[in-house]
């Protein structure tokens, strides 16, 4: 059941009556209900490994807070059968082909895996949800004591596929406690959502048609022409994910509920570290709390540091999937933090340039410099082979001059009739920056809480009307729910 | 005694509690601004609902041209309506229009080109009749789309004499069909507010049947094309007044094109589908694509597409159009990729439907006649194929007394 299909839009608000007409006791039981039929309607076996997962982990919790002598064992079982899991459904393949492609001059054959695995949806998300879990009641946190409530951190629909990744000290004793109905709550909660559903229809499904056509035949392309697919990938990107969790935490909302932010203007920082602050801070978060600081974090040599960046940042891009081109994008990162603070130590001891990247004209070159770095990424990320991605990198740098204009191919990519990206690609990206920008003075100003209601009603009014009649047909799915 | 005035008493105590529990609802809701969104939408919506057939508006535009939208758009600019309307698939278009481009040797825009020019001047130069047609050749029409169209279309001031449908097993077995609403052939007879009958049944699931509800309900919903329409005309008058000039060509690779069209409706520029002479097309053998549309052979979906098929010829029958069904000859190597019996079962019900109705069923089906160098794959001609083929269909017509063509070069 996708966030921006019809069966959601009936599922949630149905959900959402039935929840505030319930007594409190009924509130978590329905809803969880309401999470298992929401996951069911994809394949109704997966049932079974949420269901699993949550029992094997409720009882580790248990454990680990009971058992003092072996709370590490219990903790180290618990996070070696989460990561297991996950390791046979996303990454069996993966291993099995390198394995294979390894041993093949030595002349071992390894046999290919005889059977079909299908990733469950939302897998990673709600197996790293477990792992911080486990990790934390070991750490010393109170374990919960309630199933249901367990249960329902866990599977909760609106962030059951593409997180946030929440934490359960925040979450759990929400809806322990009895939630109020009021207004903000409705307000804000279809604001987010019909904002969320903006970001997704309108902006990156019909900014997908254009990217697909690029990335997928790049020697078609000159130099130019692939810049402004990757930049074009950049809005994109963020847009599908930032606009998934908008809707998530508008339906959380719904319930009176809050889910954590994702995203904060990412392409605004002025440094590949600030970017990680603002992108998928969830998932930053946790690699942060659940990899990097285990690794030794910051406190220990320079190289040694390094070492542990390099190491988080390679081991989240291979999260994203079972890829190369995902452990190059995680490692290029790695790599990025890494010459960044090499850069910022550089910084600090010449005085000129310290005092330079102080100016506005150093902010903007800042983050004009963070958003083309985040830009290359980018291409690791979304090019559709190893070969193609250095194939496109190759044409942006070096082999296709830059000075080659921009061909009409490119331009006339997106057809003639579709509502957003038609008729120029070139007015859009650049209105998508300049939006970013506009944001980040409303939110420094604070200007949102002092928006008349009129005006957001009329807000409410254009989104819903534009979402009705202007979005496509058929929907991509959003691109979190593979990984 | 006590008890029971105090049971009286609590019912209308109840009862205000109720009151003013809905009336603080009323009043909390009263202050969301989403609330007042809403209540805007909805009276918006019942605008579009009750005055949208009101409002002066080309019904016919559309945000995407689809090759029936060009057709359509085509037909209703005729000036005469034709007495001959040719209705088929992509068997059709392939001998329509690789036929005339190698007949007259000139190039033919499939989006611009509806008129069956070689097999009018055929029936001329055989019978002395001179016949004006028009032909609605789509890809991939069912006999559901060939029965939403006719309805739809060839109605009132808009009516041929004579109606050919080029009818072949695959608009009937179809296995890669979603249902029979799921095309753009039906998704626009629909759009012009056709094909009401069946729309309820031609739409299969229960998410299919809901978007049908839905844009039964809402006035937006169901115009929602429109308003992308609109959009599009007034982005395109901006872009002008700046000088930026945009026709209907599109310039992209179709490599590039189909990407995109797999997930959004068809749309055709003008310039993009041009059949040539003299083209010496390589043959593809299309087998797997075929056989996935056979097999394994749905006998329910066939009765389904056979049920519209038998709408279609009582619609024609009630409408007084003449409709000859013709069969469209294969290679051997395309029927043997039905399951066996099939082709029998088809050619037996569609036969029995004449029969009923008292039409024409020309058999075309002759490998001999056909032979594989007419094809360009298992199942379309090519050019020198259409060529054949409306040799022999314009024989059959001129035979046959059915075709009631009065000698004075006039269709009676």
């Amino acid at each position: 059941m996708l966030f921006n299909s019809i069966k959601y839009a009936l599922f949630l608000p149905l959900v959402a009556i039935l929840f505030w007409a319930c007594p409190q006791r009924f509130r978590v039981p329905l809803l969880l209900a309401a999470s298992y039929l929401f996951y069911m309607s994809w394949r109704p076996i997966y049932i079974f490994l949420i269901l699993g997962l949550t029992i094997f982990n409720y009882i580790a919790g248990l454990l680990i807070a009971s058992q003092q002598e072996r709370k590490k064992f219990w903790m180290i079982t618990a996070v070696s059968g989460n990561l297991l899991l996950l390791v046979f459904f996303k990454y069996a393949y993966f291993f099995d082909e390198s394995l294979g492609a390894l041993l093949k001059p030595a002349g071992i054959n390894v046999p290919a895996i005889p059977f079909e695995i299908v990733l469950p949806l939302g897998i990673s998300f709600f197996v790293f949800e477990f792992i911080h879990y486990v990790v934390d009641v070991y750490r010393g946190s109170e374990p919960v004591r309630s199933f249901l409530g367990f249960s329902l951190f866990a599977s909760f629909f609106p962030t059951q596929i593409a997180g946030p990744i929440k934490r359960f000290q925040d979450f759990v004793p929400q809806f322990l406690a009895e939630p109020k109905f009021s207004v903000d709550c409705l307000d804000e909660g279809i604001s987010l959502i019909v904002t969320g559903l903006f970001k997704k229809v309108m902006i990156a499904d019909n900014l997908s048609f254009f990217v697909q056509g690029g990335f997928s035949n790049p020697n078609l392309f000159t130099g130019l022409d692939l810049w402004i697919f990757t930049y074009a990938f950049a809005f994109q990107i963020y847009f599908d994910f930032s606009g998934y969790t908008d809707i998530a935490r508008g339906s959380a909302k719904l319930f009176g509920y809050k889910v954590p932010i994702n995203f904060n203007l990412p392409y605004i920082a002025t440094n590949i570290a600030e970017f990680w602050h603002r992108w998928h801070i969830s998932l930053s978060t946790w690699l942060r709390d659940y990899l990097f600081i285990p690794l030794g974090g910051s406190r220990c040599s320079k190289w040694l540091n390094y070492r542990n960046l390099f190491l988080t940042m390679t081991l989240g891009g291979l999260w994203h999937g079972a890829g190369m081109h995902y452990l190059f994008w995680g490692a290029f990162h790695g790599l990025a933090l890494v010459l960044h603070k090499e850069f910022q130590a550089f910084k600090s001891k010449v005085a000129p340039l310290q005092s330079f990247f102080e100016t506005a004209a150093g902010k903007a070159v800042s983050v004009f410099i963070t958003f083309h770095a985040v830009c290359i990424g980018w291409v690791l990320f979304r090019a559709e082979t190893t070969e193609a991605c250095f194939s496109i990198l190759s044409k942006m740098f070096f082999l296709d001059p830059i000075y080659k204009t921009s061909s009409l191919v490119a331009m006339n990519l997106p057809a003639i009739n579709y509502p957003l990206v038609y008729p120029a690609i070139y007015i859009i990206l650049p209105l998508l920056a300049l939006a970013h920008f506009a944001m980040n003075f409303v939110k420094e100003k604070d200007l949102l809480p002092s928006i008349p209601k009129p005006l957001k009603a009329i807000y409410c009014f254009a989104l819903i009307f534009v979402i009705l009649t202007f979005s496509p047909d058929k929907s991509p799915r959003f691109i979190y729910f593979q990984f | 005694m006590n008890q029971t005035i105090e049971k009286k008493s609590e019912k209308p105590k109840l009862a205000s509690a109720e009151t003013a529990k809905k009336q603080s609802l009323v009043s909390t809701l009263s202050k969301s601004y989403v609330v007042w969104a809403l209540i805007a939408l909805l009276s918006v919506d019942a605008f579009c609902r009750i005055f949208w057939n009101d409002l002066k508006l080309d019904h016919y535009a559309s945000a995407n041209r689809s090759m029936v939208w060009w057709a359509v758009d085509d037909f209703r600019k005729q000036e005469k309506t034709p007495e001959l309307v040719l209705i088929g698939s992509s068997l059709l278009m392939h001998v329509l229009h690789g036929g005339d481009a190698e007949y007259f040797k000139l190039p033919q825009n499939e989006v611009y080109h509806h008129k069956a020019a070689m097999l009018e001047d055929l029936l001329s130069k055989e019978s002395g009749v001179k016949v004006n047609s028009f032909a609605f050749a789509l890809a991939g029409q069912m006999a559901s789309d060939a029965y939403a169209l006719s309805s739809t279309v060839l109605k009132g001031e808009h009516k041929p004499k004579v109606l050919i449908y080029a009818i072949a097993p695959r608009d009937l077995i179809d296995n890669t069909l979603g249902s029979p609403a799921s095309t753009e052939i039906f998704r626009f007879m629909n759009h012009l507010g056709g094909a009401r009958d069946v729309a309820w049944q031609a739409r299969s699931g229960l998410w299919e049947k809901v978007e049908y509800a839905l844009e039964s309900i809402s006035g937006l919903y169901a115009h929602r094309n429109y308003f992308v329409y609109l959009q599009q005309r007034y982005t395109k008058s901006l872009l002008h007044a700046f000088g930026y000039k945009i026709n209907d060509e599109v310039h992209t690779p179709f490599a590039l094109r189909r990407l995109a069209l797999l997930d959004m409706p068809e749309d055709i520029g003008s310039n993009e589908r041009i059949a040539l002479p003299n083209l010496k097309a390589t043959y593809t053998d299309n087998s797997d694509e075929y056989r996935r549309r056979y097999q394994p052979f749905k006998e329910k979906d066939f009765r389904m597409q056979l049920s519209y098929l038998d709408k279609l010829m009582a619609y024609c029958n009630q409408e007084g159009i003449e409709l000859i069904l013709v069969n469209m000859p294969l290679t051997q190597d395309n029927l043997q990729l039905m399951q066996a019996g099939s082709y029998e079962l088809y050619k037996s019900e569609v036969g029995k439907l004449a029969s009923k109705y008292k039409s024409r069923f020309i058999d075309l089906q002759d490998s001999k006649r056909f032979d594989k160098s007419l094809y360009c794959d298992t199942a379309h001609m090519n050019g020198a194929g259409g060529v054949q083929f409306f040799t022999a269909l314009s024989k059959k017509l001129t035979d046959g007394s059915s075709l009631a063509l009065g000698k004075n070069g006039t269709w009676q």
